[in-house]
Protein backbone atom coordinates (compact mmCIF):
# COMPACT_ATOMS: atom_id res chain seq x y z
CA UNK A 1 0.00 0.00 0.00
CA UNK A 2 1.15 3.50 -0.65
CA UNK A 3 1.75 5.83 2.16
CA UNK A 4 -0.80 8.44 1.26
CA UNK A 5 0.30 10.97 3.84
CA UNK A 6 3.68 11.48 2.26
CA UNK A 7 2.66 10.46 -1.25
CA UNK A 8 5.59 8.15 -1.35
CA UNK A 9 6.15 4.50 -0.72
CA UNK A 10 8.48 3.24 1.93
CA UNK A 11 11.76 2.01 0.61
CA UNK A 12 11.34 -1.61 1.68
CA UNK A 13 7.88 -1.84 0.17
CA UNK A 14 9.20 -0.48 -3.09
CA UNK A 15 12.04 -2.98 -3.07
CA UNK A 16 9.58 -5.82 -2.47
CA UNK A 17 7.40 -4.98 -5.44
CA UNK A 18 9.98 -3.85 -7.91
CA UNK A 19 13.14 -5.86 -7.37
CA UNK A 20 11.71 -9.11 -8.64
CA UNK A 21 11.57 -7.50 -12.09
CA UNK A 22 15.21 -6.48 -12.17
CA UNK A 23 16.27 -9.72 -13.83
CA UNK A 24 13.81 -9.15 -16.67
CA UNK A 25 14.71 -5.47 -16.98
CA UNK A 26 18.38 -6.30 -17.07
CA UNK A 27 18.18 -9.03 -19.70
CA UNK A 28 16.20 -6.70 -21.95
CA UNK A 29 18.48 -3.77 -21.20
CA UNK A 30 21.40 -5.94 -22.19
CA UNK A 31 19.82 -6.58 -25.58
CA UNK A 32 18.89 -2.92 -26.00
CA UNK A 33 22.24 -1.45 -24.97
CA UNK A 34 24.40 -4.31 -26.27
CA UNK A 35 26.87 -4.08 -23.40
CA UNK A 36 26.83 -4.77 -19.69
CA UNK A 37 27.93 -1.42 -18.29
CA UNK A 38 25.35 0.58 -20.20
CA UNK A 39 22.69 -2.00 -19.40
CA UNK A 40 23.42 -1.74 -15.67
CA UNK A 41 23.21 2.04 -15.84
CA UNK A 42 19.95 1.89 -17.72
CA UNK A 43 18.39 -0.45 -15.17
CA UNK A 44 19.63 1.67 -12.27
CA UNK A 45 18.22 4.84 -13.83
CA UNK A 46 14.94 3.03 -14.43
CA UNK A 47 14.63 1.90 -10.82
CA UNK A 48 15.51 5.32 -9.44
CA UNK A 49 12.97 6.97 -11.66
CA UNK A 50 10.38 4.37 -10.69
CA UNK A 51 11.12 5.09 -7.03
CA UNK A 52 10.61 8.82 -7.47
CA UNK A 53 7.37 8.30 -9.33
CA UNK A 54 6.09 5.30 -7.43
CA UNK A 55 3.13 7.32 -6.19
CA UNK A 56 1.88 7.56 -9.79
CA UNK A 57 1.75 3.80 -10.14
CA UNK A 58 -1.78 2.49 -9.83
CA UNK A 59 -1.81 -0.57 -7.59
CA UNK A 60 -3.44 -3.53 -9.30
CA UNK A 61 -2.18 -2.57 -12.76
CA UNK A 62 0.70 -4.32 -14.45
CA UNK A 63 3.87 -3.22 -12.69
CA UNK A 64 6.16 -5.01 -15.11
CA UNK A 65 4.68 -3.07 -18.04
CA UNK A 66 4.97 0.14 -16.02
CA UNK A 67 8.67 -0.47 -15.35
CA UNK A 68 9.32 -1.35 -18.98
CA UNK A 69 7.60 1.81 -20.06
CA UNK A 70 9.95 3.84 -17.88
CA UNK A 71 12.95 1.95 -19.16
CA UNK A 72 11.95 2.21 -22.82
CA UNK A 73 11.37 5.94 -22.46
CA UNK A 74 14.75 6.45 -20.85
CA UNK A 75 16.35 4.39 -23.55
CA UNK A 76 14.71 6.35 -26.34
CA UNK A 77 15.32 9.76 -24.80
CA UNK A 78 18.73 9.41 -23.25
CA UNK A 79 20.70 6.58 -24.66
CA UNK A 80 19.66 5.74 -28.13
CA UNK A 81 22.18 6.69 -30.73
CA UNK A 82 20.83 9.35 -32.96
CA UNK A 83 21.49 7.53 -36.16
CA UNK A 84 22.46 9.64 -39.11
CA UNK A 85 21.17 7.27 -41.72
CA UNK A 86 17.60 6.15 -42.04
CA UNK A 87 17.30 3.02 -39.97
CA UNK A 88 15.66 0.76 -42.42
CA UNK A 89 18.04 0.42 -45.31
CA UNK A 90 17.63 -2.84 -47.18
CA UNK A 91 15.13 -4.02 -44.69
CA UNK A 92 12.20 -4.90 -46.84
CA UNK A 93 14.09 -6.79 -49.45
CA UNK A 94 13.82 -10.02 -47.53
CA UNK A 95 11.21 -12.19 -49.16
CA UNK A 96 8.26 -13.45 -47.15
CA UNK A 97 8.69 -16.87 -45.56
CA UNK A 98 12.40 -16.69 -46.26
CA UNK A 99 13.46 -19.35 -43.81
CA UNK A 100 10.61 -21.66 -44.65
CA UNK A 101 11.49 -21.44 -48.35
CA UNK A 102 15.14 -22.29 -47.69
CA UNK A 103 14.29 -25.25 -45.47
CA UNK A 104 11.78 -26.50 -48.02
CA UNK A 105 14.45 -26.38 -50.71
CA UNK A 106 16.68 -28.50 -48.51
CA UNK A 107 13.90 -30.97 -47.94
CA UNK A 108 13.39 -31.22 -51.68
CA UNK A 109 17.07 -31.96 -52.06
CA UNK A 110 16.58 -34.99 -49.84
CA UNK A 111 17.37 -33.62 -46.38
CA UNK A 112 14.73 -35.39 -44.21
CA UNK A 113 14.61 -32.98 -41.26
CA UNK A 114 16.15 -29.62 -42.13
CA UNK A 115 14.42 -27.83 -39.22
CA UNK A 116 16.18 -29.91 -36.67
CA UNK A 117 19.56 -29.50 -38.30
CA UNK A 118 18.99 -25.78 -38.61
CA UNK A 119 18.33 -25.32 -34.89
CA UNK A 120 21.09 -27.72 -33.98
CA UNK A 121 23.73 -25.64 -35.75
CA UNK A 122 22.80 -22.37 -34.12
CA UNK A 123 24.28 -21.15 -30.89
CA UNK A 124 22.74 -18.78 -28.37
CA UNK A 125 25.47 -16.30 -29.27
CA UNK A 126 24.31 -16.28 -32.88
CA UNK A 127 20.83 -15.32 -31.76
CA UNK A 128 22.14 -12.57 -29.50
CA UNK A 129 24.29 -11.23 -32.33
CA UNK A 130 21.32 -11.23 -34.72
CA UNK A 131 19.26 -9.32 -32.17
CA UNK A 132 22.07 -6.82 -31.71
CA UNK A 133 22.12 -6.20 -35.45
CA UNK A 134 18.47 -5.17 -35.56
CA UNK A 135 17.85 -1.42 -35.82
CA UNK A 136 16.77 0.12 -32.48
CA UNK A 137 13.04 0.52 -33.05
CA UNK A 138 12.67 -3.00 -34.30
CA UNK A 139 14.89 -4.48 -31.66
CA UNK A 140 12.89 -2.91 -28.84
CA UNK A 141 9.63 -4.32 -30.15
CA UNK A 142 11.11 -7.77 -30.75
CA UNK A 143 12.59 -7.88 -27.25
CA UNK A 144 9.32 -6.85 -25.63
CA UNK A 145 7.32 -9.39 -27.62
CA UNK A 146 9.65 -12.35 -27.85
CA UNK A 147 11.66 -12.23 -24.69
CA UNK A 148 9.32 -10.50 -22.27
CA UNK A 149 6.08 -11.87 -23.72
CA UNK A 150 4.16 -8.60 -23.72
CA UNK A 151 1.00 -8.41 -25.85
CA UNK A 152 0.77 -6.08 -28.86
CA UNK A 153 -1.37 -3.71 -26.88
CA UNK A 154 1.04 -3.61 -23.96
CA UNK A 155 3.92 -2.96 -26.36
CA UNK A 156 2.02 -0.09 -27.97
CA UNK A 157 1.48 1.37 -24.50
CA UNK A 158 5.10 0.84 -23.44
CA UNK A 159 6.71 2.26 -26.56
CA UNK A 160 4.05 4.87 -27.24
CA UNK A 161 3.46 3.90 -30.86
CA UNK A 162 0.34 2.78 -32.71
CA UNK A 163 -0.76 -0.85 -32.62
CA UNK A 164 -0.32 -1.10 -36.38
CA UNK A 165 3.26 0.12 -36.09
CA UNK A 166 3.98 -2.50 -33.45
CA UNK A 167 2.69 -5.20 -35.77
CA UNK A 168 4.64 -4.04 -38.80
CA UNK A 169 7.88 -3.60 -36.82
CA UNK A 170 7.49 -7.02 -35.36
CA UNK A 171 6.84 -8.53 -38.75
CA UNK A 172 9.85 -6.94 -40.33
CA UNK A 173 11.97 -7.76 -37.29
CA UNK A 174 10.99 -11.40 -37.68
CA UNK A 175 11.89 -11.48 -41.35
CA UNK A 176 15.25 -9.91 -40.66
CA UNK A 177 16.04 -12.30 -37.81
CA UNK A 178 15.07 -15.37 -39.80
CA UNK A 179 17.29 -14.33 -42.66
CA UNK A 180 20.25 -13.59 -40.41
CA UNK A 181 19.81 -16.81 -38.44
CA UNK A 182 19.80 -18.71 -41.70
CA UNK A 183 23.01 -17.01 -42.70
CA UNK A 184 24.65 -17.89 -39.39
CA UNK A 185 23.53 -21.50 -39.70
CA UNK A 186 24.81 -21.55 -43.29
CA UNK A 187 28.18 -20.28 -42.08
CA UNK A 188 28.60 -23.31 -39.85
CA UNK A 189 28.32 -25.35 -43.00
CA UNK A 190 25.17 -27.35 -42.64
CA UNK A 191 23.83 -26.25 -45.96
CA UNK A 192 26.36 -27.96 -48.17
CA UNK A 193 26.42 -26.76 -51.73
CA UNK A 194 23.85 -24.14 -50.97
CA UNK A 195 25.55 -21.06 -52.30
CA UNK A 196 22.52 -19.02 -53.25
CA UNK A 197 22.44 -17.09 -49.99
CA UNK B 1 -12.95 -22.25 -44.66
CA UNK B 2 -10.05 -19.93 -45.51
CA UNK B 3 -7.21 -20.75 -47.92
CA UNK B 4 -3.44 -20.77 -47.40
CA UNK B 5 -2.95 -17.21 -48.56
CA UNK B 6 -5.58 -15.91 -46.15
CA UNK B 7 -4.23 -18.07 -43.33
CA UNK B 8 -0.68 -16.81 -43.74
CA UNK B 9 -1.87 -13.26 -43.11
CA UNK B 10 -2.46 -14.38 -39.55
CA UNK B 11 0.86 -16.14 -39.12
CA UNK B 12 2.38 -13.50 -36.80
CA UNK B 13 -0.73 -12.94 -34.75
CA UNK B 14 -1.33 -16.64 -34.31
CA UNK B 15 2.27 -17.21 -33.22
CA UNK B 16 2.04 -14.32 -30.77
CA UNK B 17 -1.28 -15.60 -29.43
CA UNK B 18 -3.08 -12.43 -30.40
CA UNK B 19 -5.89 -14.12 -32.33
CA UNK B 20 -9.24 -14.70 -30.70
CA UNK B 21 -12.75 -15.75 -31.58
CA UNK B 22 -13.76 -16.41 -35.13
CA UNK B 23 -10.35 -15.69 -36.66
CA UNK B 24 -8.64 -18.13 -34.34
CA UNK B 25 -11.17 -20.82 -35.20
CA UNK B 26 -10.74 -20.27 -38.93
CA UNK B 27 -6.95 -20.51 -38.69
CA UNK B 28 -7.11 -23.62 -36.53
CA UNK B 29 -9.55 -25.22 -38.93
CA UNK B 30 -7.24 -24.54 -41.86
CA UNK B 31 -4.17 -25.81 -40.01
CA UNK B 32 -5.85 -29.08 -39.20
CA UNK B 33 -6.36 -29.70 -42.90
CA UNK B 34 -3.10 -28.30 -44.27
CA UNK B 35 0.28 -29.91 -43.52
CA UNK B 36 2.17 -27.18 -45.44
CA UNK B 37 0.79 -24.36 -43.32
CA UNK B 38 1.18 -26.45 -40.18
CA UNK B 39 4.84 -26.75 -40.98
CA UNK B 40 5.12 -22.99 -41.58
CA UNK B 41 3.37 -22.22 -38.31
CA UNK B 42 5.46 -24.72 -36.35
CA UNK B 43 8.64 -23.23 -37.74
CA UNK B 44 7.50 -19.75 -36.73
CA UNK B 45 6.73 -20.93 -33.19
CA UNK B 46 10.07 -22.69 -32.92
CA UNK B 47 12.06 -19.69 -34.13
CA UNK B 48 10.30 -17.47 -31.63
CA UNK B 49 10.89 -19.93 -28.83
CA UNK B 50 14.53 -20.29 -29.83
CA UNK B 51 15.05 -16.53 -29.73
CA UNK B 52 13.30 -16.31 -26.37
CA UNK B 53 15.43 -19.02 -24.81
CA UNK B 54 18.72 -17.69 -26.19
CA UNK B 55 17.87 -14.05 -25.60
CA UNK B 56 16.97 -14.57 -21.97
CA UNK B 57 20.12 -16.33 -20.86
CA UNK B 58 20.31 -16.06 -17.10
CA UNK B 59 22.54 -13.25 -15.89
CA UNK B 60 23.76 -12.70 -12.38
CA UNK B 61 22.16 -9.50 -11.16
CA UNK B 62 23.01 -9.77 -7.46
CA UNK B 63 25.74 -7.16 -7.74
CA UNK B 64 23.45 -4.81 -9.64
CA UNK B 65 20.71 -5.23 -7.05
CA UNK B 66 23.09 -4.36 -4.23
CA UNK B 67 24.30 -1.34 -6.13
CA UNK B 68 20.77 -0.11 -6.70
CA UNK B 69 19.80 -0.71 -3.07
CA UNK B 70 22.76 1.37 -1.95
CA UNK B 71 21.78 4.10 -4.34
CA UNK B 72 18.16 4.03 -3.17
CA UNK B 73 19.30 4.46 0.41
CA UNK B 74 20.82 7.79 -0.59
CA UNK B 75 17.53 9.01 -1.97
CA UNK B 76 16.08 11.31 0.66
CA UNK B 77 13.13 9.68 2.34
CA UNK B 78 10.41 11.49 4.20
CA UNK B 79 10.18 10.54 7.84
CA UNK B 80 9.29 6.93 8.06
CA UNK B 81 5.67 6.71 9.06
CA UNK B 82 5.65 2.94 8.88
CA UNK B 83 7.82 2.71 11.98
CA UNK B 84 5.48 4.95 13.96
CA UNK B 85 2.55 2.81 12.91
CA UNK B 86 4.28 -0.31 14.17
CA UNK B 87 5.10 1.22 17.54
CA UNK B 88 1.57 2.52 18.06
CA UNK B 89 -0.02 -0.84 17.32
CA UNK B 90 2.64 -3.12 18.73
CA UNK B 91 0.37 -5.22 20.97
CA UNK B 92 -2.15 -5.86 18.30
CA UNK B 93 0.58 -6.71 15.80
CA UNK B 94 2.23 -9.15 18.22
CA UNK B 95 -1.06 -11.02 18.64
CA UNK B 96 -1.65 -11.11 14.90
CA UNK B 97 1.85 -12.45 14.30
CA UNK B 98 1.39 -15.21 16.90
CA UNK B 99 -1.90 -16.32 15.36
CA UNK B 100 -0.29 -16.34 11.94
CA UNK B 101 2.65 -18.44 13.14
CA UNK B 102 0.34 -20.99 14.74
CA UNK B 103 -1.56 -21.26 11.48
CA UNK B 104 1.56 -21.72 9.41
CA UNK B 105 2.82 -24.40 11.79
CA UNK B 106 -0.49 -26.18 11.76
CA UNK B 107 -0.58 -26.09 7.97
CA UNK B 108 2.84 -27.63 7.59
CA UNK B 109 2.43 -30.33 10.18
CA UNK B 110 -0.97 -31.46 9.05
CA UNK B 111 -0.05 -31.49 5.37
CA UNK B 112 0.26 -34.99 3.95
CA UNK B 113 3.74 -35.43 2.59
CA UNK B 114 5.64 -38.12 0.80
CA UNK B 115 5.53 -39.91 -2.47
CA UNK B 116 1.81 -40.50 -3.13
CA UNK B 117 1.52 -36.72 -2.96
CA UNK B 118 3.84 -36.52 -5.96
CA UNK B 119 1.64 -38.84 -8.00
CA UNK B 120 -1.39 -36.62 -7.38
CA UNK B 121 0.62 -33.49 -8.10
CA UNK B 122 1.89 -34.87 -11.39
CA UNK B 123 -1.62 -35.79 -12.48
CA UNK B 124 -2.88 -32.35 -11.40
CA UNK B 125 -0.14 -30.69 -13.42
CA UNK B 126 -1.18 -32.78 -16.42
CA UNK B 127 -4.85 -31.85 -15.98
CA UNK B 128 -4.05 -28.19 -15.70
CA UNK B 129 -2.52 -28.09 -19.15
CA UNK B 130 -4.78 -30.61 -20.78
CA UNK B 131 -6.65 -29.20 -23.71
CA UNK B 132 -4.17 -26.38 -24.06
CA UNK B 133 -2.71 -26.62 -27.51
CA UNK B 134 -0.16 -24.14 -26.43
CA UNK B 135 2.15 -25.19 -23.66
CA UNK B 136 4.61 -22.77 -22.05
CA UNK B 137 7.38 -23.82 -24.42
CA UNK B 138 5.56 -24.11 -27.70
CA UNK B 139 7.81 -25.89 -30.11
CA UNK B 140 7.63 -29.14 -31.96
CA UNK B 141 11.40 -29.18 -32.37
CA UNK B 142 13.01 -31.49 -29.82
CA UNK B 143 16.22 -29.43 -29.88
CA UNK B 144 14.46 -26.23 -28.93
CA UNK B 145 12.64 -27.91 -26.06
CA UNK B 146 15.80 -29.51 -24.84
CA UNK B 147 17.63 -26.20 -24.70
CA UNK B 148 14.77 -24.54 -22.89
CA UNK B 149 14.82 -27.30 -20.28
CA UNK B 150 18.55 -27.05 -19.85
CA UNK B 151 18.35 -23.29 -19.41
CA UNK B 152 15.52 -23.39 -16.93
CA UNK B 153 16.23 -26.54 -14.96
CA UNK B 154 19.89 -27.32 -15.42
CA UNK B 155 19.05 -30.75 -16.71
CA UNK B 156 17.46 -31.95 -19.85
CA UNK B 157 16.26 -35.36 -20.94
CA UNK B 158 16.70 -36.34 -24.56
CA UNK B 159 13.44 -35.06 -25.98
CA UNK B 160 13.97 -36.79 -29.28
CA UNK B 161 13.41 -40.12 -27.53
CA UNK B 162 9.84 -39.02 -26.89
CA UNK B 163 8.91 -38.54 -30.52
CA UNK B 164 7.41 -41.40 -32.46
CA UNK B 165 5.05 -41.88 -35.38
CA UNK B 166 1.43 -41.03 -34.64
CA UNK B 167 2.36 -38.73 -31.79
CA UNK B 168 2.35 -35.01 -32.29
CA UNK B 169 4.89 -33.12 -30.21
CA UNK B 170 3.12 -30.03 -28.88
CA UNK B 171 5.92 -28.72 -26.70
CA UNK B 172 6.55 -28.78 -23.03
CA UNK B 173 6.65 -26.88 -19.81
CA UNK B 174 8.64 -26.73 -16.63
CA UNK B 175 7.13 -27.04 -13.21
CA UNK B 176 8.04 -27.35 -9.60
CA UNK B 177 6.36 -30.41 -8.21
CA UNK B 178 6.54 -30.63 -4.42
CA UNK B 179 9.58 -28.35 -4.50
CA UNK B 180 11.41 -30.40 -7.11
CA UNK B 181 12.09 -29.25 -10.66
CA UNK B 182 10.38 -31.18 -13.43
CA UNK B 183 10.53 -31.12 -17.22
CA UNK B 184 7.23 -32.00 -18.83
CA UNK B 185 6.93 -32.99 -22.46
CA UNK B 186 3.51 -32.76 -24.02
CA UNK B 187 2.29 -34.95 -26.89
CA UNK B 188 -0.99 -35.63 -28.57
CA UNK B 189 -2.36 -38.84 -30.01
CA UNK B 190 -5.87 -39.36 -31.38
CA UNK B 191 -7.03 -36.05 -29.88
CA UNK B 192 -5.81 -37.02 -26.41
CA UNK B 193 -2.94 -35.62 -24.44
CA UNK B 194 0.03 -37.54 -23.18
CA UNK B 195 2.47 -35.89 -20.84
CA UNK B 196 5.82 -37.22 -19.76
CA UNK B 197 7.13 -35.73 -16.54
CA UNK B 198 10.85 -36.12 -16.11
CA UNK B 199 12.56 -35.46 -12.80
CA UNK B 200 15.95 -36.28 -11.41
CA UNK B 201 15.78 -39.81 -10.12
CA UNK B 202 16.98 -38.92 -6.63
CA UNK B 203 14.24 -36.27 -6.50
CA UNK B 204 11.52 -38.75 -7.17
CA UNK B 205 12.08 -42.32 -6.03
CA UNK B 206 9.53 -44.93 -7.03
CA UNK B 207 6.06 -44.14 -5.64
CA UNK B 208 5.37 -47.87 -5.32
CA UNK B 209 6.86 -51.25 -6.12
CA UNK B 210 8.25 -51.49 -9.66
CA UNK B 211 6.66 -54.83 -10.46
CA UNK B 212 4.81 -54.31 -13.73
CA UNK B 213 6.96 -55.25 -16.73
CA UNK B 214 6.35 -53.02 -19.76
CA UNK B 215 8.73 -53.57 -22.65
CA UNK B 216 12.05 -54.17 -20.99
CA UNK B 217 11.27 -51.92 -18.06
CA UNK B 218 9.96 -52.51 -14.58
CA UNK B 219 7.18 -50.04 -13.96
CA UNK B 220 4.80 -48.82 -11.34
CA UNK B 221 1.28 -48.40 -12.64
CA UNK B 222 -1.55 -46.55 -11.04
CA UNK B 223 -4.87 -45.02 -11.93
CA UNK B 224 -6.66 -41.93 -10.76
CA UNK B 225 -10.18 -41.47 -12.15
CA UNK B 226 -9.71 -41.44 -15.95
CA UNK B 227 -5.97 -41.02 -15.79
CA UNK B 228 -3.38 -43.73 -16.12
CA UNK B 229 0.05 -43.09 -14.74
CA UNK B 230 3.03 -45.26 -15.61
CA UNK B 231 6.22 -44.64 -13.72
CA UNK B 232 9.70 -45.99 -14.36
CA UNK B 233 13.25 -44.85 -13.94
CA UNK B 234 16.68 -45.16 -15.47
CA UNK B 235 20.06 -44.38 -13.99
CA UNK B 236 19.53 -40.63 -14.15
CA UNK B 237 15.85 -39.79 -14.38
CA UNK B 238 12.42 -40.83 -13.30
CA UNK B 239 9.62 -40.77 -15.84
CA UNK B 240 5.90 -40.49 -15.25
CA UNK B 241 3.62 -40.81 -18.23
CA UNK B 242 0.07 -39.57 -17.73
CA UNK B 243 -2.86 -39.76 -20.10
CA UNK B 244 -6.49 -40.65 -20.56
CA UNK B 245 -5.76 -42.82 -23.61
CA UNK B 246 -6.43 -46.49 -23.10
CA UNK B 247 -3.89 -48.44 -21.12
CA UNK B 248 -2.86 -50.56 -24.12
CA UNK B 249 -1.83 -47.53 -26.15
CA UNK B 250 -0.07 -45.94 -23.23
CA UNK B 251 1.92 -49.02 -22.33
CA UNK B 252 2.90 -49.49 -25.98
CA UNK B 253 4.20 -45.93 -25.86
CA UNK B 254 6.20 -46.70 -22.74
CA UNK B 255 7.44 -50.01 -24.13
CA UNK B 256 8.88 -48.32 -27.21
CA UNK B 257 11.22 -46.07 -25.22
CA UNK B 258 14.91 -46.37 -26.14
Amino acid sequence: MLNKASGQASSSEFVDVVFEHIDALYRSALRMMRNKNDAEDLVQETILKAFRFFNTFKPGTNIKAWLFKIMTNLYINLYREKSRHPQEVGFDEVEEQFLYQRLTELRQKGQPNPEQIFFDRLYGDDVRRCLDELPDDFRTVVILAFIEGFSYEEIAEITGVQLGTVKSRLHRGRKFLQKRLWEYAAKTGFIKGHSSL
Amino acid sequence: MIDCLETLKYLDEYTDRELTGQQLLLVKEHLEACPGCTRRFNLEKSVKEFIRVSGSAIEDTSYLKERIKARLAQESLPENQDTRFIIRHRFFLAIAATVLLVFIGWYFFSRPTGIPDLVTKIIEEHQEYEGEDWPQIASSEPVVLQRAFRDKLGFSPKVEDFTRPGYQLLGGWTATIVDRPAAIVCLKITEKFVSVTVMRRDHYPAPGPLITPIGSKECFVTRHKDYHLIYWQDAEYSYSVVSTVDFGTLSAFVASFY
